[in-house]
């Protein structure tokens, strides 16, 4: 059977067993459910296909139709005839939601009555309306009391707080150090190794391969290399004259 | 100060030039008489208005005030003229989600989360910032969650004038609930150990 439905038509997983389950036309119960779980499974086996990610909510649904389907293979697992049928936690919860549905397109409607209406422009009226204020207030002198110095000061305080902002945030950005993204690969190490032990048939101290690498880094992958070709025996390794000293070998 | 003679007059004249809803009692102080008498001429505007389909214009209950508003079939000459700002439509997921809310209210993200059957924080912080819907208390329990409610916004988005005008054919709103809540064990016991 072909599913050609698009993953976003969904509101989710509850909404895709209702669209399920109306569309074989059966009515919300956990018989249904059992009759629907295996194309809930192949709507999701098709999302997987298709290489969208299957959220995890539809896969919990899915767990659970499962184990309502495993109920009915189980010995005794079957409902003696004329016992009511209890309704689960699900088929509740697909009633509920059938219903949030149906008023969720009630709302849709009275907001699509509501788009087309328009009530005064609001925007219209405060531009007038701040202009008659601003008449209003013309009549009194904002600067009233104030002389000059006291503008002045206010000012030059404005100015110097500036300057102290400008300064904290410079030296805050200097606290900030750009970290330079991973630059040795262990592969490359590795090699510059092996060129080591050909330039150096008789061996050669650890000790030169690093002497001359001040980023921490770099000697770490250096160092990680040269367990590397140990583990694959490429190159074997010895103690030199001093205790201290480990002498590289090619393999 | 006194009171107009002509009260039909002045609270059309007053709802005319209001660009938001306004309400009885705001009348009523301005032109100094009973809040009933406001009422009463409401009511004689809304006929006038309302019953008359030659009328451009309708008296609109909005948020528990009144407002002037155009009548849907001019909506289209509307906006080639006055080019207004276009409302814009709720999207499914968000539209569910105020569903809920509406006819659910108070109600925390968990139980909303319960119906929808997925996250709804995405939908809630829409909405929130859409004014749809605000913060309206705190459930007293673990986590002290919030618990969420329409707004006036809400009300003039949809054209209603309170949360009791919403279709609910179904009882949706007034139910008890489904024990649809039902808290998984765990939760259970962190409610114990309150105790």
């Amino acid at each position: 059977m072909q599913y050609n439905l698009r993953l976003d038509t969904f509101e989710g997983p509850l909404d895709l067993l209702v669209h399920l389950i109306e569309k074989n036309q059966l009515d919300i119960s956990e018989i249904s459910l059992r009759k629907v779980a295996q194309q809930y499974l192949d709507y999701l086996n098709r999302m997987e296909e298709m290489d969208l990610e299957v959220a995890s909510e539809f896969l919990m649904l899915a767990a659970e139709l499962v184990q309502l389907k495993t109920k009915t293979l189980l010995p005794g697992g079957k409902k003696k005839r004329g016992s009511p049928p209890v309704e689960t936690d699900l088929v509740k919860r697909l009633f509920f939601y059938r219903r949030v549905k149906k008023v969720t397109e009630l709302l849709k409607d009275l907001e699509e009555k509501r788009l087309g209406v328009y009530e005064r422009n609001s925007d219209h009226l405060i531009y007038f309306l701040s202009r008659y204020e601003d008449q209003e207030k013309q009549r009194e002198n904002p600067l009233e009391g104030i002389q000059l110095k006291q503008v002045v000061a206010v000012f030059n305080r404005a100015r110097i707080d500036a300057r102290a902002r400008k300064k904290r945030e410079k030296s805050r950005e200097e606290k900030w150090q750009e970290l330079e993204g991973e630059t040795y690969t262990i592969t490359e190490k590795m090699e510059e190794i092996l060129d080591f032990c050909q330039k150096f048939p008789r061996g050669f101290p650890f000790g030169r391969i690093i002497k001359n690498i001040e980023n921490p880094q770099e000697k770490v992958v250096s160092f990680l290399a040269l367990l590397e070709l140990i583990k694959s025996k490429k190159i074997k390794i010895g103690r030199g004259t001093s205790v201290q000293k480990l002498i590289i070998k090619g393999g | 100060m006194s009171s107009p003679a002509n009260l039909k007059g002045a609270v059309e004249a007053l709802v005319f030039l209001a660009s938001e809803p306004v309400n009885i009692d705001e009348m009523a102080q301005a032109l100094e008489v009973d809040p009933r008498e406001i009422s009463q001429a409401i009511e004689e505007l809304k006929q006038e208005y309302n019953e008359d389909e030659r009328r451009g214009i309708q008296l609109d209950e909005l948020a528990g005030g009144y407002i002037f508003s155009t009548r849907l079939e001019f909506g289209e000459y509307i906006r080639r003229l006055h080019k207004p700002k276009l409302k814009q439509r709720i999207t499914q997921a968000s539209l569910e989600t105020l569903a809920i809310i509406a006819y659910r209210q108070p109600i925390t993200r968990a139980e909303i989360e319960d119906i929808r059957g997925v996250k709804a924080e995405k939908a809630l912080f829409t909405l929130v910032k859409k004014d749809l819907i605000k913060e309206v208390g705190r459930l007293e329990k673990t986590g002290t969650p919030i618990l969420y409610g329409t707004t006036d916004a809400f009300l003039k988005h949809f054209g209603l004038s309170d949360i009791e005008q919403l279709p609910d054919p179904d009882g949706l709103r007034g139910e008890g609930g489904p024990d649809l809540h039902k808290e998984s064990p765990d939760e259970e016991e962190t409610r114990e150990g309150d105790r």
